[in-house]
């Protein structure tokens, strides 16, 4: 903290912080252990409750912050009077947030859901009058609508949509069940989809031997202290998962550097060895500057490259796939095994590579060429690694200074320090916001492996983050899987407006959302507002306060919070599954989403398979042969609290990913280049051969709207981005009390260059908006934001807001392949507010 | 030897998250708009805004809360005794019941802010007492501030702030016990003490 | 005595000061109704917080314990020096200094939070606390004074010599100077606030208390004169005129050196200097500067000692002291130690709701109204006492009653 800063007036004369000696005297003599302390604590007993008649349980904190912590959870006099720190079974995961330590706020937040709200009779939908029915009288309504549309358009008409609100057992089989049952269809969450798509399209996808599904791989944060360097990619560590910036504080105490590469100078940029400014959207062309520089001086991991990659594999030039011994004329020779995911036999056909100028399958070839071209029949084909070398190539640090604005020398200095293995990339979200995002995260591994910064302690690349697939698949499908539509978020607006998916029919024409606010947290609220919802029959919203979704419903249920109900969470970055004690009734007249569910089924005729209630689905759930054979069952739960899903220990033997250089892909292989690109998930759009072509490798190519050189640009001159806040969790905790009195109301950061060209004051209310729509908040004057960009915490829900919304914004524009929101990638003006009009 | 207890916080890793401003919230069952840890970025004009021109830009926080004086200036100017330093453990406390409102000690304390006066009756968003059972009620026209969690030293506890520190940046002990975790740090790393002019030798060191 | 001044005499104490006395009564009681409020609602209610935990109040309370020396050292000082007196102001003198005391102390109560914990100030006295000195002082001063007057109303009966009241009027003198450089350290010992951490702040409220106290009793007096409550020599008028010139010129001089030592070294003094000069504070610092150096022209031009340009300057030294003590006062929390910007609320600070740099632009500190109602009321309960003893009270110049 030096003296040297401040344009804070008079900083002058504060005097502050100096430096008292370093080895001033504290005090020579000292009786041991503090006596006075001891003689406070004598009077009190360990494990005493710490109040008359107190009781803490164990809860857990899953908003998907990716955290999961384990919370005590104090209750005096049958009320949560506390939430604290509860101990994890491994010490470096025991950790409490602000927004943790805010849930008894939360549980009793005035603005809380207490009994069924009705649209009432002649308001339009978000108009925000309700009537208040009972429970019977509401869920007699549901189970008539889901069974008359179902009846009129078809089972598949009933949607259920869900996100990251609540990543529990519980709830996830109760709904799973439910629609399997109904045949209903789903609408699934594209929220940083860009990052996932990414990384298993190249590295494929880790499913552990506990059934933990590695989403987004990486080493466990826990490992980053055996790097060299952290490079942060994008993400708000600091404020979005404040949970591990210990993690690295530590890393860095022990020696580790720690690099930011994000357009916004954060919290965690300011406790950076170095910051990297970049242009938004960028990414994957200063990482292929990287590549460039590695290239240069020759750094390549030429072995890594050759036994863990596609690198050796030769792409045919007229189909673009990889040569297989067939193409040599000979007949694959079946195995008799068959692969249990297709149903099809397994037949051996292998990969050919060049080894001394021959063609051999790759088994046989100790060191094959990994440079090279091969004439097969007529048919150029060249190694993939000449491919990537070429695209490398393409891209000098010169020419990706001029656009990313990064300079020369940073790229080379950043070049260095990801030569210097090993580094712990960790990726945040940030970068894959936009239209090209998912080539970052592409492309970022690509580096990996080209230096075989990969499969290492301390050497690693992506988020971190799994979810347990259970251990029960017939109870949430007792009679099979749904036979209704699977519909990304981002395609929903699609679907309604043509009626048609997948080739069929698809008249959907009832939504109903839980664990989830796709109006607030998912992009263009307009599509929501004026498309989507208009074209439902009828709209159901599970929530405990009134969202911008809950808004927008013909009936709001009131859910019981998370820890008025016993759970099993089982999702995060520490992969674990997590036991949640039901510490109070639930308040009000609020229920379990299970029992709502159930009590549900029994009017739609389904009760017998709804008997049981929250804690027996929980023991269904886990109390199986498998759960026994893994060690997880609802008694070994509820004893141990927290259990990992995937081997090792977060602080003696951290998850390495892609160790031994093993990969999901199809070729077992790194595949920086795919021979077969495939859709992240089935939409309304095909991709062109164009975007096939590109999908192949890791590419650059602008965002689709937030660029200079979009004609849009002239009219909309800022990039809107967004942080993921300090103070919400998408945007859960909006009410919170105590969270706004330390965050009162929307606002955005403006560099005061940009705000002053525009007449704007600090502090101003301003109209951020573009053709799509609009939102009002207040200007903060931040020299931390990049001139030409806005940055916008998420989270505030539309009637927090003067005007508008920040999702107004944005729009359901989204990549073929990686099918995802692209919530940065998107060009607004701003301009002063004028309440009532005159623009 | 009295203990000297006291804290140091490590403001090179402190990321302003405020999980210590409202655990202390929580814990104390503090009113509504009532806070008495704070945090303060030492950058630009506004909250968490670094100091600078873009992209050559400072930024540092400063969590601030009752320094705990080894010299208090408020315990000096109290007429009737209502602040006082508690001679076994030398953390400042302060006698609601005692204080008659005049906020000598609110003039008196350098360090801005630490101290807070409940302007009027006390407000709870919440309808029942939050935090330990053991806080005293909040009283109107009364000054208040950090109390080293008393209620919680008494139970052998640390101060909540210091447990629940996310970035595990606060650390706690005696600090007239050379071997204590503090004394260690604080001959260890360099360190500052807010204000150290006014003569009043806080018991919050921070690291640097 | 002549009949016309007589006759001017025995009007005074008739319909006027009753009426007087009516509204002053009336203003005290609607005083107390606003304390009630205040009480109730809450001192939220005021523009006070915790950025800038003293306001009106307290400066009243500077300000009034200033005007009261006047009174006392005008009619003690000659006396214990055995020179020539003010032609038999002094009673009137004390009286206005009793008053004034009894509405600083007023002050003190109604800034209080708990003002039924009073007695935990004699049950429980920290007597290392300015503030315990000052409420002891003070104490000893009221009682002094009114002490004094009921001496020097013995003495004019005979039944207390000469020599017991000059003793008296002795120790009342050595009080008078401990009140001002007590209250001084009330705000000179925080070291808190460079604005007061001075040790010039003790003789400077001494010499401030000169000025406002020679200047209210001839504004006094001479209004007393011509409402015919009591005669005086012209030549009274010109002395304490003189001696008003004299102690402004001294406090001038105290400001002067005060500015210097301060801004001299360009650090952070230079602040307080700005603050003072072109900052937020800079028209009280004005209006002090420019009255007290009229008021100084005014005293020692012999052309233009004419009543009504004395009782001018008079205002005008009160007025600059008054606008002296809005300067320490605000100024004192003007300039933060930590302003770093971060949590503000509606507790935090007067103008909290553009963070704290916007809080800090203008005055930290404004009253509000019910602050001035208040305000209002405790001047009230002084004139009230000040009517009531004019009625009650036998102060006028014993020369001209017994006539």
């Amino acid at each position: 903290m030096s003296e040297t800063k401040g344009s804070c007036v008079g900083l002058t004369r504060r005097g502050f912080l100096k430096t008292t000696g370093a080895v001033a005297g504290v005090g020579a003599v000292a009786g041991a252990g503090g006596p006075a302390l001891q003689a406070l604590a004598a009077a009190y007993e360990p494990g005493q409750k710490e109040g008359d008649g107190e009781q803490v349980f164990r809860g857990v904190c899953r908003p998907n912050c990716f955290g999961f912590c384990h919370l005590n959870v104090h209750v005096r006099d049958g009320k949560v009077v506390k939430t604290s720190r509860a101990p994890y079974n491994e010490d470096c995961y025991t950790r409490i947030c602000q927004r943790g330590l805010s849930h008894v706020y939360r549980i009793y937040d005035p603005e809380r859901l207490q009994h069924p709200l009705r649209r009432a009779e002649g308001t339009e939908r978000g108009a925000g009058e309700w009537e208040r029915v009972s429970w019977d009288e509401a869920l007699s309504e549901i189970a008539e609508k889901i069974q008359s549309i179902q009846a009129h358009y078809g089972e598949g008409a009933v949607a259920f949509l869900t996100a990251s609100g609540n990543q529990s057992a519980g709830i996830t089989s109760a709904y799973s069940r439910l629609i399997a049952l109904l045949n209903a269809s789903s609408v699934s969450a594209c929220l940083d989809m860009g990052s996932y798509y990414g990384m298993q399209a190249v590295a494929g996808l880790y499913i552990s031997p506990l059934m933990g599904l590695q989403m987004w791989e990486g080493n466990e944060p826990t490992d980053a202290k055996n790097a060299k360097s952290i490079v942060v990619w994008g993400a708000n560590i600091t404020d979005a998962q404040v949970q591990n910036w210990h993690l690295i504080k530590e890393a860095m105490q022990g020696g580790t550097k720690l690099v930011v590469v994000d357009p916004v100078f954060t919290q965690v940029a300011s406790k950076a060895d170095k910051w990297v400014s970049i242009r938004p959207g960028s990414d994957t062309l200063l990482k292929y500057a990287i590549m460039n520089v590695v290239l240069e001086k020759g750094a390549q991991d030429v072995d890594y490259l050759r036994q863990h990659t596609v690198a050796p594999f030769l792409v045919r030039e007229d189909t673009g796939m990889f040569v297989r011994r067939s193409d040599m004329g000979i007949e694959p020779v079946p195995t008799g095994d068959v692969d249990a995911a297709t149903g099809r036999e397994i037949v051996d056909d292998p990969y050919m590579v060049l080894s001394g100028g021959a063609l051999v399958p790759v088994s046989e070839a100790s060191e094959p060429e990994i440079e090279g071209s091969y004439d097969l029949g007529g048919v150029p084909c060249r190694t993939a690694y000449e491919l990537l070398k070429e695209e490398i190539l393409k891209h000098t640090p010169e020419e990706v200074s001029k656009i990313t604005e990064v300079s020369v020398e940073d790229i080379y200095e950043l070049a260095d320090m990801c030569m210097d293995t090993p580094v712990y990339h960790y990726e945040g979200y940030g970068p894959q916001a936009y239209n090209n995002g998912a080539h970052a995260t592409m492309a970022g591994l690509t580096l990996c492996a080209l230096l075989g910064n990969l499969g290492k302690p301390g050497a690693s690349y992506g988020a971190f983050w799994g979810v347990h697939m259970g251990v029960n698949s017939v109870y949430t499908a007792p009679n099979g899987p749904s036979k209704g539509f699977s519909i990304p978020s981002v395609d929903l607006k699609n679907v309604v407006e043509t009626g048609q998916f997948a080739g069929q029919k698809a008249d959907i024409k009832m939504l109903w959302m839980y664990s989830a606010n796709p109006l607030n947290t998912h992009t263009d609220t307009h599509a929501w507002t004026d498309v989507i919802i208009p074209a439902m029959d009828y709209v159901v919203v599970a929530d405990s306060v009134m969202t911008d979704s809950a808004r927008y419903a013909d009936m709001v249920l009131p859910i019981a919070q998370w820890f008025e109900l016993e759970e099993v969470a089982n999702a995060g970055q520490c992969s674990s599954l997590h036991h949640n004690e039901k510490a109070i009734e639930p308040l009000y007249e609020s229920k379990p989403d299970t029992q709502i569910v159930s009590e549900l089924a029994q009017k739609l005729g389904l009760g017998e398979y709804f008997t049981l209630n929250n804690e027996e689905i929980l023991e269904e759930m886990y109390n199986t042969d498998m759960g026994k054979a893994l060690g997880i069952t609802m008694d070994d739960l509820r004893e141990k609290k927290q259990i990992r899903f995937i081997p090792g220990d977060a602080e003696t033997d951290p998850h390495i990913a892609y160790k031994d250089g093993a990969f999901g892909t199809a070729s077992g292989r790194f595949e920086f280049y795919r021979e077969a690109p495939t859709v992240r998930a089935l939409t309304t759009k095909a991709p062109t051969p164009e975007e096939i072509e590109r999908e192949r490798m890791p590419h650059w190519f602008p965002p689709l709207e937030a660029w200079p050189e979009n004609e849009l640009y002239k009219k909309y001159p800022l990039v809107l981005m967004s942080e993921r806040p300090r103070f919400r969790v998408h945007s859960q905790w909006f009410s919170v009390p105590v969270l706004r009195e330390l965050d009162p109301e929307p606002y955005v950061k403006i560099n005061p260059v940009d705000a002053e060209a525009r007449g704007i004051s600090d502090g101003d209310y301003v109209e951020c908006y573009n053709d799509r729509g609009s939102a009002v908040a207040k200007a903060v004057f931040s020299n931390a934001i990049r001139p030409g960009v806005l940055v916008y915490p998420k989270g505030w829900q539309m009637t927090q807001h003067k005007a508008g919304g920040w999702s107004e914004l944005s729009s359901t524009e989204f990549d073929a392949f990686a099918v995802n929101n692209n919530f940065m990638d998107v060009l607004c003006e701003v301009r002063v507010w004028n309440e009532g009009g005159g623009r | 030897m009295a203990e000297r207890l006291g804290m140091v916080i490590d403001m090179k890793a402190c990321i302003a998250c405020a999980s210590c401003a409202v655990a202390c919230k929580v814990e104390n069952n503090l009113p509504d708009e009532v806070w008495w840890n704070r945090v303060l970025t030492d950058g630009g004009e506004n909250p968490d805004t670094p100091a600078g021109v873009y992209p050559d830009l400072t930024m540092s926080n400063l969590v601030v809360a009752c320094q705990h004086c080894e010299n208090p200036a408020c315990v000096k100017v109290c007429p009737v005794g209502a602040t006082y330093k508690d001679s076994e453990t030398g953390v400042v406390r302060q006698d609601y019941d005692k204080c008659i409102g005049c906020r000598m000690c609110m003039s008196a304390c350098p360090y801005t802010g630490v101290r807070s006066f409940n302007w009027e009756e006390p407000r709870h968003v919440v309808g029942h007492a939050l935090g330990d059972a053991d806080v005293p009620a909040h009283q109107k026209h009364v000054v208040e501030k950090c109390t080293m969690c008393w209620h919680r030293l008494a139970k052998g506890l640390q101060p909540a702030c210091v447990e629940v520190c996310p970035a595990r940046v606060r650390y706690f002990g005696d600090l007239n016990d050379p071997d204590s975790e503090v004394s260690q740090l604080i001959r260890e790393r360099e360190c500052k003490q807010l204000l150290p002019s006014e003569g009043t030798n806080p018991s919050v060191y921070y690291l640097v | 005595m002549s009949d016309t001044n007589k006759a001017s005499v025995a009007k005074f104490g008739g319909r006027g000061l009753n009426i007087a006395i009516v509204v002053a009564a009336a203003v005290t009681v609607a005083g107390l109704a606003l304390w009630g409020v205040q009480l109730s609602g809450g001192l939220v209610q005021t523009g006070m917080r915790n950025l800038d935990s003293w306001g009106l109040y307290i400066t009243m309370f500077m300000f009034l314990v200033g005007l009261s020396a006047g009174g006392l050292i005008i009619s003690s000082v000659p006396r214990a020096f055995g020179m020539k007196g003010f032609g038999g102001i002094s009673k009137i003198a004390v009286w206005t200094s009793v008053c004034c005391t009894v509405l600083a102390v007023g002050f003190v109560v109604v800034d209080l939070g708990q003002p039924l914990r009073l007695w935990e100030l004699f049950a429980y006295s920290n007597l290392g606390s300015p503030l315990m000195w000052d409420i002891a002082v003070i104490s000893i001063y009221l009682i002094l004074s009114i002490v004094y007057l009921w001496a020097t109303l013995r003495a004019e009966t005979g039944k207390v010599s000469g020599k017991a009241l000059r003793v008296i009027s002795v120790i009342a003198l050595i009080t008078a100077v401990l009140v001002h450089s007590v209250t001084a350290w009330i705000f000179g010992l925080q070291q808190a606030h460079e604005f007061w951490h001075t040790a010039l702040l003790a003789p400077w409220f001494v010499s401030s208390a000169l000025v406002c106290g020679t200047a209210l009793v001839l504004v006094v007096v001479i209004a007393l004169r011509k409402v015919g409550y009591l005669r005086l020599d012209q030549a009274h008028v010109v002395k304490l005129a003189k001696m008003l010139g004299a102690f402004v010129t001294v406090d001038l001089y105290f400001f002067g050196c005060d500015l210097l030592t301060s801004g001299f070294p360009g650090g952070s003094g230079a602040e307080v200097v700005s603050m003072l000069v072109s900052g937020p504070l800079a028209p009280f610092f004005w209006v002090e500067v420019v009255g007290c150096v009229l008021c100084a022209v005014v005293c020692f031009v012999p052309k233009l000692r004419t009543n009504p340009l004395v009782v001018v300057a008079s205002l005008l030294a009160i007025i600059g002291i008054f606008c002296k003590r809005v300067q320490l006062l605000v100024g004192g929390f003007q300039l933060p130690n930590l302003d770093y910007p971060g949590l503000v609320n509606r507790y935090t600070v007067t103008d909290w709701a553009s963070g704290m740099a916007g809080a800090y632009q203008g005055m930290v500190y404004w009253p509000t109204p019910l602050e001035f109602g208040v305000a209002l009321g405790v001047i009230g309960l002084g004139a009230l006492l000040l009517l009531l003893g004019l009625k009650f009270l036998p102060l006028r110049p014993v020369d001209q009653v017994r006539r």
